[in-house]
């Protein structure tokens, strides 16, 4: 104890020096949102590397899990395909999403703003604003973008609204979380003259630039009527678990740039 | 050692002034502001206590940064000069780095040159990295502080030489 005392004391003009450096750093970057936007990237950059030790070795240790994963998808993507060929309405050309394959190198589930990272950058021609989802549901849209890594705000945010519907009628609202349970979302702004069922199915509505038509989110597992206001306020229990996301898809929507200057 | 404190506080309160007032706007050639409050950082005595002489350097840096509405760069290079502001003496006086006054007497004229020179560029170089933050602008960055840093030199040089003979 004494020693680390006495080295303190010996060190102390070094340590007063790299604590008002900090301060100085936190200073500068709250009152500029360059150097904010700058020290984030970095951040991102580095806890992308550290992260991307842990998720190797942890993929390793996965790898039967992860196979059984791939053959469900697969399977699902074969089924898609031959149906597909079966429809000739469906043309290719007219797909407006671009899909790109990451890997979730971090993830987390406990705030009530949660964030993952993903091993996908700039240098992969990911940009903000990119819809991501998993072979189960949907998982968020990408918010910051380093070279190697992106930072993704998770559906599980209470910060994110998604524009989502019912399958069997289109009515359609607005999906956010209220920071409670992980595996259940609001789904709000459903007017009171449609028809509500537990067990319903809530997919992407496709109104936003983020996620095509018809991605499935989850089910409805409970809902009330808001007299008052003549909406629904319904409780959708997602399809997927957001914490054991490990493969997932960002999409990127061609036209995005087109849809929003004229919005 | 009253009228020394005093003398201190008379060119931190000068340093500051001027550089809000006058050359913070001053706008010379269109881009070039001088860092006219490194005179303090300059002729604070060479003896004094290291971290007495961070913490004023800290507090020069972030009250000028308060003022001119800098995000925060002249506090980093305030705090980045002071740390290494020793080193600096020892290695521009050699043997009359011990000299307390040394800035304004006692010393040879290449020296204080030198310490000039070094201090000047030393924290120009990390304002305008902090400033520009960003390694494709090392252009811009080595443009601004040898620019700047020249006007500063001079009108530090200037100062100084009108300190030394009062």
């Amino acid at each position: 104890m004494q020693q680390i005392i006495n080295a303190l004391i010996k060190n102390k003009v070094f340590i007063l020096f790299l604590a008002l450096l900090l301060f100085s750093f936190k200073f500068i970057s709250n009152r500029s949102f360059y150097h904010h936007s700058k020290f984030d990237k970095i951040a991102i950059g580095l806890t992308g590397g550290i992260f991307n030790i842990k998720h190797s070795v942890n993929e390793y240790f996965n790898l039967k899990k992860i196979n059984n994963e791939l053959l469900i998808e697969n399977k699902k993507l074969l089924k898609r395909e031959i149906n597909k060929n079966e429809n000739k309405l469906f043309n290719k050309s007219n797909i407006p999403f671009d899909v790109f394959q990451a890997k979730v190198i971090k993830n987390s589930i406990k705030s009530s703003r949660n964030y993952l990272i993903v091993n996908k950058g700039t240098k992969d021609s990911i940009t903000r604003e990119m819809g991501v989802i998993s072979s189960k549901g949907i998982i968020g849209i990408i918010y910051k973008v380093s070279e190697n890594y992106s930072s993704v705000i998770s559906i599980l945010n209470r910060d994110l609204q998604i524009n989502a519907k019912f399958k069997k009628n289109n009515a359609f609202g607005s999906l956010n979380w209220n920071g409670i349970n992980t595996n259940k979302v609001k789904l709000s702004d459903i007017p009171v003259i449609n028809d509500v069922k537990i067990g319903d199915s809530i997919v992407t509505g496709g109104m936003s630039t983020y996620f095509p038509d018809g991605i499935l989110i989850g089910v409805v597992s409970d809902y009330e009527i808001d007299l008052g206001r003549g909406y629904y306020e319904i409780d959708v229990e997602l399809n997927n678990i957001i914490g054991n996301e490990i493969n997932v898809f960002i999409l990127k929507n061609k036209y995005q740039a087109k849809i929003k200057s004229l919005e | 050692m009253l009228h020394e404190n005093i003398k201190l506080v008379k060119y931190f309160i000068l340093g500051v002034l001027l550089q809000v007032l006058v050359f913070e706007s001053w706008n010379f050639l269109g881009f070039i502001d001088p860092i006219f409050y490194i005179i303090f950082i300059l002729i604070y005595k060479f003896d004094g206590s290291q971290i007495q002489f961070i913490l004023l350097s800290f507090t020069l840096g972030l009250v000028i940064d308060l003022l001119t509405q800098n995000p925060g760069s002249n506090t980093i290079s305030c705090i980045v000069i002071s740390y290494i502001r020793p080193f600096l003496i020892n290695f521009s006086f050699g043997v009359n780095a011990d000299i307390s006054n040394g800035m304004v007497s006692g010393t040879r004229l290449e020296n204080r040159i030198l310490f000039v020179g070094l201090i000047i560029f030393i924290h120009h170089l990390v304002y305008f990295s902090v400033s520009y933050f960003s390694f494709s602008a090392y252009i811009d960055i080595l443009k601004n502080t040898i620019l700047t840093g020249l006007l500063t030199s001079i009108l530090i040089a200037i100062t100084l030489g009108f300190i030394s003979k009062r």
